[in-house]
């Protein structure tokens, strides 16, 4: 051990040129596969799976493969609404054509929260989830029911036209966009609705429930400042359709909409498609998308992307060990020729190759660690915190193994035996 | 009383195939005792380093028997080769062939770190034979910083480290200028006196062979002179 820890120091001082571009080449294909994992990740897993997810200290929304969940059967919070605020005649016309609603949460720097004050017929609706609508390719409305801290009251919120997003497209923090936040009608004990006669409406001092007018909102300018991931969580598929200004029309200039949502009990791929059409169709005012159109979408040009990133993963390090090979070849016949007078001397070829294995051990050790380190260190300057993915270090680490084996296989065939070593003699 | 250190007797060796074969030693005999200094003499591809080659081990005899100190080096096992070339042989080069990361002390420890010497008798051992070698002051120095003279020193000293009973030099002197040549000859031929050690040295310069105890010959694959100086 001490003989080769004696050469090892030999020939780092010797094979430092050599080494330099191996430890470069480890350093670099640590980050560039993380790079492209973490392309994968963004693009491929998280994408699968939650729709949040805190990259390096950012909130972003990625577009999920995961269904969006929606109140469905009888048991559903939108079939609730539905069955408190309408009466089918009251509205006619649409309320057979099943929709459901679709959540996402969204903070605005404005600092809404998501609780309105909402209280009917003895029942507590607090936490409220906001509504993410979609149409037709856009992101058209966002329905929020939230406080505007301007006003320091619960409002609700619709991002209209003026949002500028595309399906595919991320809402990010620090995204700035236009929302319109309905005018705060305190319900007082009115009825809200036509034909509502029937339902209990308690006196505004007991139910504590606000209204909302559409025709006297605002538009103002909001900065995400964080996104949940409830709206996206475990929804099957779904059609979002935007009817709170289409319930105002309907619900007659004197009558006030809060919100209203209709289940769907037959919430199978066909019966959605087919409903998204039959309301498209049909009702001009409402814009259904299944929102599995959506999502498959993306997920088409995330397979795709994932096929790509394998291949480019699959392509460095098929790169990176030719590379290393090379390196490898290149450092044992720069040191051919003080192997040959080892062996001449006595050394064993088991004691070269030791020297070799472990000098190649310690620096792709240390080459991955830096590898991994770099990006680490980033992470950490740019958000304050470390984010490791122990599945990615893991298979970071198994380059020093590979790296072992391509060494023995070199050190093994470049080595000089005595037969070549007797011509390095005579001839070198 | 003088004691057969290497035995060479009647051995041939050629290199090539077929047409291409080329007979370099045809019969050599010769024997080396304790405390000789023998000088080789030949041109040029007589077959002088194939001789030092072969009892090293490197390559085999194609015909004949060389024992080194009692063993018959042909029939030795790899591992017994490189043992005998550790303990028994000390080799010096034409070129000296030191280790350039290490310094003059380091590269003379290496040999004593082969056979299991601990750090501490391996670094007296090469700073006593450095001392021997008259570099003493150079000992930290790596290879580089030495000039050729000083490096064929530290080659030697490196050759005595295990205490060997041959010495195996091939053309030692053939970097150095003669003034050099003649310091490095003087220093090797007292090296039997001071040490239960033989040499056995290829050279083509005549003008060495005065530090010899006994001159060979070797001309057409044959020692075909041997003269006690």
């Amino acid at each position: 051990m001490r003989l080769i820890v004696h050469l090892i120091k030999n020939s780092l001082k010797l094979d430092l040129k050599m080494l330099i571009p191996f430890f470069a080449t480890i350093v670099v294909i640590v980050l560039v596969t993380s790079a492209s994992s973490v392309s994968g990740n963004l693009f491929i897993e998280e994408s699968r799976e939650p729709a949040i997810k805190e990259y390096g200290g950012e909130v972003c929304v990625y577009k999920s493969s995961q269904s969006a969940q929606f109140a469905t059967g009888r048991e559903g919070l939108t079939e609730k609404w539905y069955r408190q605020l309408f009466e089918p005649e009251d509205i006619a016309g649409f309320a057979d054509k099943q929709y459901v609603t679709y959540d996402l949460s969204i903070w605005g720097k404005h600092a809404f929260l998501f609780q309105m004050n909402t209280q009917i017929i003895g029942r507590e609706y607090s936490n409220y989830t906001p509504e993410w609508e979609i149409r037709r390719g856009k992101v058209s409305q966002v329905t929020d029911l939230a406080e505007w801290e301007q006003q320091g009251r619960p409002v609700t919120v619709l991002i209209g036209d003026k949002l500028p997003l595309e399906i595919r497209d991320y809402i990010k923090v620090g995204y700035e966009f236009e929302a319109f936040i309905p005018r705060i009608i305190e319900s007082g004990g009115v009825l809200n609705l036509k034909g509502a006669d029937a339902t209990v409406i308690l006196p505004k001092d007991a139910v504590g429930m606000d209204y909302l007018d559409y025709k006297n909102g605002s538009w103002i300018t909001l900065k995400i400042a964080a996104i949940g991931r409830d709206g996206l969580g475990g929804v099957d598929d779904s059609i979002i359709v935007m009817p709170l200004n289409i319930l105002q029309e309907l619900a007659e200039a004197e009558n006030k909409v809060n919100r209203a949502g209709i289940s769907m009990p037959d919430n199978s791929e066909n019966e959605i498609s087919l409903k998204a059409r039959q309301i498209t169709d049909q009702y001009p005012g409402f814009f259904g998308l299944k929102t599995t159109d959506m999502f498959l979408g993306t997920f088409k040009s995330v397979n795709d992307l994932a096929k790509h990133a394998d291949l480019l993963m699959y392509s460095i390090y098929l790169i990176g060990s030719l590379m290393v090979t090379c390196v490898l070849i290149l450092m044992m016949r720069n040191r051919r020729s003080s192997d040959v007078q080892l062996i001449t001397l006595g050394i064993n070829r088991s004691t070269l190759a030791a020297v070799a294995i472990f000098e190649i051990l310690v620096v792709s050790v240390v080459a991955v660690l830096a590898g991994v380190a770099i990006p680490l260190l980033l992470s950490l300057l740019r958000s304050g915190k470390i984010v490791v993915d122990s599945v990615q270090l893991i298979r970071f680490f198994l380059i020093v193994p590979f790296n072992l084996i391509i060494t023995i296989i070199v050190s093994q065939i470049m080595l000089p035996n005595s037969k070549q070593c007797l011509e390095a003699l005579r001839y070198e | 009383m003088n004691r057969e250190f290497l035995t060479i007797n009647d051995v041939y060796k050629g290199f090539g195939e077929g047409d291409n074969r080329v007979e370099i030693l045809k019969g050599v005999n010769l024997n080396l005792t304790n405390g000789e200094f023998v000088m080789m003499l030949g041109p040029s591809g007589s077959g002088k380093s194939t001789i030092l080659h072969l009892i090293a081990g490197l390559t085999p005899v194609d015909r004949g028997q060389i024992e080194v100190c009692g063993v018959n080096v042909q029939k030795c096992s790899t591992n017994k080769i490189l043992e005998l070339r550790r303990r028994t042989i000390g080799y010096v080069f034409q070129d000296f062939r030191l280790l350039q990361g290490l310094t003059a002390l380091e590269n003379v420890m290496v040999p004593l770190y082969a056979v299991g010497r601990s750090r501490s008798v391996a670094k007296k051992r090469a700073e006593e034979l450095l001392e021997l070698m008259e570099l003493s002051h150079r000992m930290h120095h790596s290879p580089r910083k030495l000039s050729g003279g000083e490096q064929q020193r530290v080659g030697i000293a490196r050759a005595l480290a295990n205490e060997p009973k041959i010495i195996l030099a091939d053309e030692p002197t053939g970097n150095l200028d003669q003034r050099l040549s003649d310091g490095i000859i003087k220093m090797l031929s007292t090296l039997p006196q001071k040490m239960e050690v033989s040499i056995l040295m290829v050279t083509h310069n005549q003008q060495l062979t005065k530090y010899a105890t006994r001159i060979v010959g070797l001309t057409d694959g044959q020692i075909e002179v041997q003269s006690n100086v």
